[in-house]
This record gives C-alpha cells, structure tokens and sequence, in this order.
C-alpha cells in the first residue's frame, strides 16, 4: 500500500511540474511521438528480422536481375545421407506449399540432377540434351479438360498412364517434343495425331546416367504448356518425369522456388530453416537459369549457413521498442493533460509531426535503397503506433467536443 | 413548367405512388444485389434497377422535401477520395475505383430513401422480404441439390457460386439473418415472431454456402441479441446459451453440415498441429493478411490504392481481411477514415436504449468481426448497412421528410399559442 501511495504521490509531483510547462507543450507532445517513431528505425535494424529481410531482399534481387525469366530462382536442399535423413514425401510437400501465395505460381519440384552435373540422356533421341528428373511417387492421373492431369503436379497428360513396367528399370513420362523424336525416328514423319502417340505407351527407352544405360517404360506423355511446365523448363531446362526410383549416385533434391516478392521468399527461407539443419543437408542455387556468371552464391545462402540468432541484437531491438513505446505513451499522456487535442488547427501539426520520421527514412532508402534503413518490422510498429497515436488523439477530441463543457464555454 | 411544379406537389396521388415506387425498388434493387450483381450481363438488370431506385428517390425528396447535408455523410466520400490517390499513383485500378465511387452514391441514395420512407421498420421489413425472394430463387436453382441424395449423405458441395462468390453469399445471409433476429427478439406486434421463417431460411442457405464467416458472425449475432435481450436476467440468458449450444452441436451432426463441420475441424487440426491435415486456405489467408500489414508498412500514407495488394504482393487476389486490406489499398489516413465511418455514428448515437440502436450495435459487431474474415470495404451490402445506420443516427436531427416538415409547423404554431 505504502508502496502505491509513494508511486501515486510521485506521478502527482510529475503531473504538477508537467502542468507548469506553459510554453511549448504543442513542441513537447508532439515531438515526443516523433521521437519515439523515429526511434523504430535503429530498434528494427538490431533485430534478427531485418538481416532476414536484407537476405530476401538480396534474393528477390538476384531473380529480378540476374535469371534469364526474371520470375523464378530455385534453390535446392539435398541430404547428405539419404539413408539416414531422407528428405520429405515430395507429395507432402508440394501440397504444403501449393498455392500458399498464388495458386499459379511454382513452389516446390522434387527433382534429381536438378543443376545438371550429371549426365542424363535419353539415348534414342538424338540429341545432347542434359536432362533433370522430376520424380513422383506412384500415383494415379486424374481427368482434366478431355485429357488428364498428373494427380499433384500441375502438369497435363495425354493419357491416363501405364504404371506396368515389367522388363525395365521403371517408368518415365516423356515431353510432347520428345515423342515427336521417337515418332519420327520410326519414320512417322506426317504431322502426328493421338493414336501415334497413344502407339508409344508401353514402349521401351534407353536413359543413361553417367553412360550407364537404364531401360524405362513410357508411361505418359505430357504436355509442354501450363505454368508449371514452363516454369520447370526455365528454371532446370529439359525434363522428364519418372518414379522415385533412380539409379546409385544420384541424390533427391526438394527444389524451392524463390521469385521477385521479398516477404514471400522469406517465408520459403523460414520453412527450409525450420525443415532442414545445415550438418545433414546442404542448400544449392540451381544456376542453370542464372544469365551470367553467378559470384554471390554464399551471400544468397547466408540465411541457412549462417543461422544463429543475435541474442544481444535481438534483446537490444526488444528494449528499444519497448523505450519507444513508453514514449509514445508519455505523449499519449501529455497530449491528455496538456489539452492539445482541443484546437483544431493542432490536427496539422501533429499530422506534419507524426508523418515526418517516414518521410525522412522513405526519403533516403529511396536514395541508397538499404533495407537497414527503412525495415519492415520497424515500419509496421511504426503503422501500429500511428494509428494508436490517432486515435487517441480522436478520442479525447470528440470525447471534449461532445461534452456540455465545451458547449457551455462556447454560450 | 413553375406551374406544373406545383401541381405535381400538389398532388397526393403522385406523392403515394412515387412513395410506393421507392419501396418497391428499393426491395426489387436489394433483390437483384445478390440474384444479378455477380453474374456477367445480368449484373445490368442490377444498374436499371439502381438508376430508377435513385430516379425516384431524389424526385421524392425534390418534390416533396428538401435535401439538408448533414457532415457527417461526407466521412465516406472523403475515404473514396482518398482512395482515388492512391490509385491514381501506384494501382491505377480506375474501374474498380468507379465501383467504390458508385457504391458512394448508393449510399447516399440508400440515406435519402429511407428518410423519404421515414419509417426503418419499414425499410428492415423491406429488406427481409427481398432476401427472402432471393432465398426463393437459390431454392429453385439449387433444388435438385438441395434435395438430392448427397445432402443426406453428407457429400454436399458449397452451393451459390451460380449468383456470385460463396462467401458473398454467405455475407447476404449473415445481414439477413441480423434482421430476423431483431425482428423475433424485439417484435413490435406478436405477428412479427413470424420472422422466425425467414431466419431459418437465411440459415440453412448460410450453411449450404459452407461459408465459415457466415457461421461465425451468425453464432455472434445470436449471442449479441440474446444478450441485449436478456440482459437483466442472467439465468435465462444461461439457459438460452446452453440450448443454443445443444442445438448447435444437434445440428452440426447432421449431414449435410458435414462439409462446414470438416471445415471448422481442419481449423482446430490446424491450430492445434494436431492431425495429419491442415487447411492451407486458413493458412494462406493467414499469411496473406500478414503480408498486407507488411506491404501498407511500407506505403503508410496513401497506401497502394484500390486493388493495391492484389497487384503489389503478386498473389493476384485480396488479403481476405478488411483491416489488412484497407492499411495496405488505402494507408494509415484511408484506414482511419473508413474505421471513422463505422465507429463514428456508434459514439454519436442519441437513442442508445431503444430497440432500433441494437440493429446499429448488431451490424457494428457484424464490421468487427468481419474485419478479420472477408473483405468488406467494396461490398455492395456493407453500403447498404452504412444506409441504415446512417439514417438512425443522423435521423433525430433530420428534418427534410414531409412528415418531420408538417410536424413541426405544428409544433411552431402550438408554440405561437402557448
């Protein structure tokens, strides 16, 4: 009790010297919430968040600049023991990431030779094509627009799919192109028409991996359009799709697809972080859609190397938020006993006074466009803040404007 | 023509006719908001209907009354101003801007109609009954479905994405549903329980729109009025909750709720990390609120403009919450003027304790609730609400209906005598 008594009797003592202040309480309050906004900007920069943002912001620029789409940058984890940390069902997650910001955009491919240092050729094609495997688990097609469609890859099948194998290794699904080849090669040169194609279901094909030949099955033939497929083809290049079985010394990849909006590829950073750890698994640009030589590698994979939270930053960015919110509270206050809300014309004051920070900071990030001086945390307590501040400022005004006093003192 | 003018005053019969037409537009255009506003081509049959519904109520008011602007009307336009500045400099969306500033005038038409009606009892009753027309039709549509074996069998698809989006739908129901409740919990005559009807239609259609918003705000609303109602007897409201609660739990059992009741089940899976499933559209939606904070942080004062976060975040769609979306499309001062304009008559309202402010209260819980479920700020129904709350609280003062002119020269001349 005595405790309280002392605090209650001390905040009257502040009060009374606060009341005595005459001249510049406008300045005071005013400058109070400014300081205390500007004050967000080096809180935001010694937390964690920002360094992550910077590194979104790196990636976001990288795609923008540096791929040949300008849309997609893949990175991939891949284990370095796949016996003892196997990487994820490439069904769960894909279907975790489907469509988690637009449904017409890539996300996740599980894929194997993904960045082409192996050799994988389909030896009855003519041609040095390098090709990726994107690799699926047993699955059942379904009915689409009067064809069919793979049951969770967005890519369109001509068929509903032969899964029986018998006599080969396992079985792959060919591009339209690639089967236009094969036709070709069994001298069906006119333009071909569904019972062509339909003839090559079943058939046999050599791939070899490293120049070990494997025997597949063509089990499908899918069609070279729709958003996935071109976004695979830009990003790996040629393709074929087949099982989860593959030969020794090829390893899974799960393929994450990074693009031009920072917030998003921070998310995509987040949930390899929180899957993967950086002793079993490692994480690689796939550089085949990289335009030129490609330096900053290790700066754009920083986010998963280097991982360890500053805990000083972090507890420093926690009290200098909480300092400023303490200041805001204190110009809460003063706007209240003060009476500043009860002339209008202090509106553009405080409007001038509240916007002023951001307007600076917009200011100079436009000029050297550094993430650490204009960061989202900071900006969206800053967004919170302001609108705090308002409505305070709202709410003592039409509390004052509404009462019999200011009527009475207006007759 | 000065002549004719006053003929046409003169005349009573013209007077009730117009008076007659307003309503029954009124009714025909709220008919048409959820039967044609969403579908291609017949959204025209909506335009007509509006374009007559404005033709007559501003020839009622011209004739008949004059027109008195009060400021506070002036909250809405003003966010629809700054709006356009936005749009003007980053989303340049100038056809989705047009729609707001259309659903501006609405607003403005609805306020006049009702003051030229003069009657809000009259106006809800109005608006009941053109739901309930549109409650008719979806029945027709959908009655194979609706009746099919599937219902019994739990397989159910999401019904209305023939007139518009489900959720849409889902919100049409979630107004009408306000407006039985208030009817059967504060009924003026006996025969006015009769809107249990109704209400029961607005649910089940709710329901069948596998909307989760519209079970959420319809679970609140009944919570709010029972709890208005009920107020000073507490022991009743327990028991009213506990009957809701079996009837609830009854009906979420049955099978053709098994579409809803997976839904919300997901949810909790979702939440708790419990389950091998989670819903990703609880998920996305979620996300996509969190990245429209993130996205109006970095545009604070004018925000992206209309449509801005569909653009800049590249998700090509809405964040799915009205308070993320409008920080982000509109910025910190559009947000404060569109939240203004919903709490604003809240703290005004003169008649706190009679029955017609617990429509206000309702519709305000309905905006709150809302704010994190769908987005709101361009819905055709949200214009309307603004209407009806605009018109209770700005009405004590109104003086422009013939009936308020009438009465108080009455009072003048009364006054004269005294």
């Amino acid at each position: 009790m005595k405790v309280f008594n002392t605090i209650r009797n001390g905040f009257d003592k502040l009060k009374t010297n606060l009341l005595k202040i005459k001249k510049n309480q406008k300045i005071i309050v005013f400058g109070c919430a400014c300081f205390s906004l500007l004050l967000l900007i080096p809180a935001g920069d010694l937390s964690s968040d920002t360094k992550k943002e910077y590194y979104a912001n790196q990636l976001a620029e990288v795609v923008k600049n540096q791929t040949n789409d300008g849309e997609c940058l893949s990175l991939y984890v891949e284990s370095f023991d796949e016996a003892e940390n196997p990487l994820y069902s490439s069904v769960s997650e894909f279907n975790s990431l489907y469509g988690i910001f637009n449904e017409n955009r890539t996300t996740f491919a599980g894929m194997i030779n993904s960045n082409k240092s192996s050799q994988i050729i389909i030896d009855d094609i003519d041609t040095n094509q390098n090709l990726s495997i994107l690799y699926t688990e047993f699955n059942s097609n379904v009915e689409y627009n009067n064809h069919y469609k793979h049951e969770y890859y967005p890519i369109e099948l001509m068929f509903k799919g032969d899964f029986n194998y018998s006599g080969a290794y396992s079985f792959v699904y060919i591009s339209q192109s690639q089967a236009d080849i094969l036709l070709e090669k069994q001298g069906k040169l006119d333009e071909h028409i569904v019972s062509d194609y339909e003839s090559l279901i079943s058939s046999h094909i050599n791939i070899s991996f490293n120049d070990v030949t494997y025997v597949y099955s063509i089990a499908d033939i899918y069609l070279e359009e729709n958003y996935y497929y071109e976004t695979i083809q830009n990003v790996f290049g040629n393709f074929v799709i087949s099982s989860n079985t593959y030969p020794q010394g090829f390893n899974k990849q799960a393929c994450y697809f990074f693009n031009t909006f920072s917030f998003q590829n921070e998310y995509f950073m987040d949930y390899i972080n929180k899957n993967y750890d950086e002793t079993n698994y490692s994480l690689n640009v796939c550089e085949h859609n990289i335009r030129n030589e490609f330096t900053n590698e290790n700066e754009l994979l920083n986010f998963f190397y280097n991982r360890n939270v500053n805990i000083v930053g972090n507890f420093f960015s926690i009290m200098l938020f909480v300092f400023s919110l303490l200041i805001l509270l204190v110009s809460i206050y003063l706007l209240k006993i003060y009476g500043i809300y009860k002339k209008k014309k202090n509106i553009i004051l405080g409007t001038v006074f509240l916007f002023s920070p951001y307007l600076i900071f917009k200011l100079i990030y436009s000029i050297f466009d550094n993430v650490f001086i204009f960061p989202s945390l900071s900006m969206l307590i800053y967004l919170f803040f302001i609108v705090l501040f308002i409505a305070f400022y709202f709410a003592f005004f039409f509390s004052y404007y509404n009462t019999d006093k200011h009527i009475e003192r207006k007759l | 023509m000065k002549k004719l003018f006053l003929k046409m005053q003169e005349n009573f019969l013209l007077k009730k006719t117009i008076y007659i037409n307003i309503c029954i537009f009124l009714c025909l255009y709220v008919f048409s908001l959820p039967s044609f506003s969403g579908r291609a081509y017949f959204q025209y049959i909506s335009y007509i209907l509006m374009a007559i519904y404005i033709a007559l109520t501003f020839s009622y008011i011209f004739l008949y009354s004059h027109f008195e602007f009060k400021w506070p009307l002036l909250i809405i336009p003003i966010f629809v101003l700054w709006a356009l500045i936005g749009t003007i400099i980053y989303s340049h969306e100038f056809r989705s801007w047009l729609t707001l500033f259309l659903l501006t005038i609405t607003f403005i038409t609805f306020y006049y109609s009702f003051i030229a009606i003069h009657n809000i009892r009259l106006v809800l009753k109005l608006l009941v009954l053109a739901f309930a027309i549109f409650s008719i039709y979806f029945i027709i549509h959908y009655y194979e479905d609706i009746f099919s074996k599937d219902l019994l069998s739990g397989s159910l698809d999401r019904l209305g994405d023939f007139y518009d989006n489900v959720n849409t739908i889902g919100s049409y129901m979630s107004f009408g549903c306000a407006l039985c409740l208030y009817f059967v919990l504060f009924p003026k005559k006996k025969i006015e329980i009769m809107y249990v009807v109704p209400l029961i239609i607005f649910i089940l259609i709710g329901f069948f729109t596998g909307s989760r918003a519209f079970v959420v705000i319809f679970l609140f609303l009944i919570l709010f009025y029972l709890f208005i109602k009920f107020k000073n007897h507490k022991s009743i409201f327990f028991i009213c909750l506990a009957g809701l609660i079996i009837t609830f739990l009854i009906l979420i059992n049955l099978p053709f709720m098994s579409t809803i009741k997976n839904r919300f089940l997901v949810i909790i899976q979702t939440l708790t990390e419990s389950g091998t499933t989670s819903d990703e559209s609880f998920v996305t939606r979620f996300l996509w609120q969190v990245y429209g904070f993130e996205l109006a942080a970095k545009q604070q004062i004018f925000g992206f403009g209309v449509n801005g976060f569909s653009i800049v975040s590249g998700i090509g769609t809405y964040t799915h919450g009205n308070l993320s979306e409008v920080m982000c499309n509109f910025g910190v001062i559009g947000f404060l003027f569109f939240y203004f304009a919903i709490i604003y008559p809240i703290f005004k309202l003169k008649e706190k304790n009679k029955t017609i402010s617990f429509v206000v209260y309702a519709f305000l819980c309905m905006f709150i609730l809302e704010s994190f479920l769908i987005v709101f700020y361009a819905d055709k129904t949200t214009y309307l609400i603004f209407g009806i709350i605009y018109y209770i609280f700005l009405k004590e003062d109104n003086c422009y209906s013939t009936v308020n002119i009438e009465q108080r020269e009455m009072n003048d001349l009364y006054e004269l005598e005294v």
